[in-house]
């Protein structure tokens, strides 16, 4: 322990703020992405099945969503959150803290995913649709048996991308008020120039995506026939 | 068992309407195997979708089983294509699922029992021969092991109706006579009714009963195989028949100006069509010794057209004119079907 300290000097009296922050960055992305990959699915399928030849065409339907998908996608994060303060607080009733930064989180993920979700499924053969209308299968059975389950190796990669940039947004949530491993780099790192305490969050942060991106991969290869 | 009457499609595209089916009455009869011919484009692949609705016909009737299709309500629908099976070009494997859950797939509405599915599989498996391949992915298996699959797959249903687009197109010669044989097995034991859409000519005259041959959405021609070859009556049945043996090279090296087709002077090339029973007649010697009529065979070939044979013949007659004129007279009266090409 003392040879960890005499590299990081500060971490003996910021160790337990640190851990606390850690839990934080955990606790934001976890219930944001679990939310987010729920909605960002569904919008996915949405799109796919009411684009045109899709097996729910819908113009309006699938118009709006790309709109939407669009126009969020395009304002920067940082900004999001601000405009995001009145929605937060009608939500879960506060824009401070984890609880008030998983909703700017979980919009600001959602279209990004959206979209990702959209591309994977585009990929899934028109072939096997075509089967599946001809085995007698009605289209909500189809998304499940054959748009989803036939696309559970890119889903899992998709997921794997959007997950590694939703700790990307944690950090910038906790420059303003939403606390985690970002705040506590801005505060200690940046504020007051603890250089040791900058190499410590990193670390961290590379060890919760390694982490995440080692159960991705073998999702992956244990799905890819 | 299946009508289509009047059957059209049309699709509106950026580049305007376009016409893939046109007013196509067809009968496709219980128990037999029903071959629609044509090359890319002519509209045989949206027709043979039109049978299970996968494609809406704009216009006519859709007539399976004595029901129009037409007037059935989406979910009826449904259970009516569980009883017509499909196999594709491409097959349309699920890659992760193994050749047993791809065969399984169809009985996901089935209503029958965990150990109903399994011995049913099985028994489908055994009776395309890949009962040892069931624990594979798709991406195991060669094109031929995976069109079989797919054709366990579309039995699994015990369907009325197996509707083949294209089935063995992208399956070499060899394996496309495995699948060949594998549907009429089908076909006989199971009496099922086999409608196949294709482009070779190998695949209608191996196993299809009746055939129906397409040009730019229309039937231009349809009837008995045996028949409707050896006696066609369209340009486009001719150009079919030929793509299939090599005289449509014969033509192209006459056109061409090859020595071998030149013709000494007074001499004339005929096309001899035999079928069925005048296909064993010694004609060419028995010219040459009645008539002093030299004939010297430039091409040959005989197709069997459901274990008929169906011999095709250019010869060029070279003799006296008038022993030439009677031994024309002479394979016109025993009824060789005769044409003469070039003089």
């Amino acid at each position: 322990m003392s040879f960890i300290y005499s590299i990081a000097p500060h971490l003996e009296t910021l160790g337990s703020e640190l851990l606390q922050c850690m839990v934080q960055t955990l606790q934001m992305s976890l219930i944001s992405g679990v939310v987010a990959f729920i909605i960002g699915i569904c919008f996915g399928v949405v799109l796919i099945v009411t684009r045109k030849g899709g097996i729910f065409q819908n113009t309006v339907i699938y118009t709006i969503l790309d709109k939407i998908i669009d126009i969020l996608r395009s304002i920067p994060f940082i900004i999001l959150m601000v405009l995001l303060i009145p929605v937060s607080r009608a939500i879960v009733g506060t824009a401070l803290g984890v609880t008030g930064a998983c909703v700017p989180l979980i919009v600001g993920t959602v279209p990004f995913f959206a979209r990702q979700i959209e591309s994977v499924l585009a990929d899934v053969d028109k072939g096997l649709i075509e089967a599946s209308e001809a085995m007698g299968f009605s289209p909500v059975e189809i998304v499940f048996h054959v748009y989803l389950k036939e696309s559970i190796p890119g889903i899992t990669r998709v997921t794997m991308i959007t997950f590694v940039s939703l700790i990307g947004l944690t950090a910038i949530a906790g420059a303003i008020g939403a606390g985690g491993l970002g705040d506590f780099a801005i505060r200690y790192g940046y504020q007051l120039g603890y250089q040791d305490m900058i190499w410590i969050t990193v670390l961290l942060i590379l060890i919760i995506i390694s982490i995440f991106q080692l159960i991705g991969n073998i999702i992956v290869k244990k799905t890819t026939h | 068992m299946i009508q289509l009457q009047n059957v059209s499609k049309t699709f509106h595209t950026k580049a305007g309407v376009v016409t893939a089916v046109k007013d196509v009455n067809l009968e496709i009869k219980d128990g037999e195997i029903f071959g629609i011919i044509g090359f890319s484009g002519a509209g045989k692949s949206t027709l043979v979708r039109c049978i299970n609705l996968l494609e809406r016909p704009t216009e006519g009737k859709v007539i399976v089983d004595g029901q129009n299709l037409m007037e059935l309500k989406e979910k009826e629908l449904r259970n009516v294509r569980r009883k017509i099976g499909m196999i594709f070009q491409h097959f349309n494997l699920m890659r992760s699922r193994t050749v047993y859950q791809n065969v399984a797939f169809p009985l996901k509405k089935s209503g029958l029992s965990k150990e109903e599915k399994d011995k049913k599989i099985l028994s489908l498996l055994q009776l395309v021969d890949l009962a040892d391949k069931k624990d594979a992915y798709p991406s195991q298996l060669s094109g031929g092991q995976k069109q079989r699959v797919a054709i366990a797959r579309a039995l699994a249903n015990d369907p009325d109706v197996l509707l083949c687009d294209e089935a063995t197109s992208a399956l070499d010669p060899q394996t496309t006579q495995s699948i060949l044989k594998l549907l009429k097995k089908v076909n006989e034991e199971l009496n099922i009714t086999i409608v196949l859409i294709t482009h070779e000519m190998a695949v209608v005259k191996d196993i299809c009963d009746r055939v129906a041959i397409m040009e730019h959405g229309v039937v231009v021609e349809a009837g008995d195989t045996v028949e409707v070859f050896a006696r066609p009556k369209e340009e486009m049945t001719k150009q079919f028949i030929d793509t299939a043996s090599n005289l449509g090279k014969v033509h192209e090296l006459m056109e061409e100006g090859n020595e071998l087709l030149q013709l000494t002077h007074g001499s004339k090339m005929i096309l001899l069509t035999y079928s069925g029973e005048n296909a064993g007649h010694a004609l060419i010697s028995y010219l040459a010794k009645q008539y002093d009529v030299e004939a010297n065979i430039l091409y040959g070939n005989i197709d069997f057209l459901k274990g008929k044979p169906l011999g095709k013949l250019v010869v060029a007659l070279n003799g006296e004119k008038e022993n030439l004129e009677n031994a024309i007279a002479y394979i016109d009266s025993i009824g060789v079907e005769m044409e003469v090409i070039k003089e």
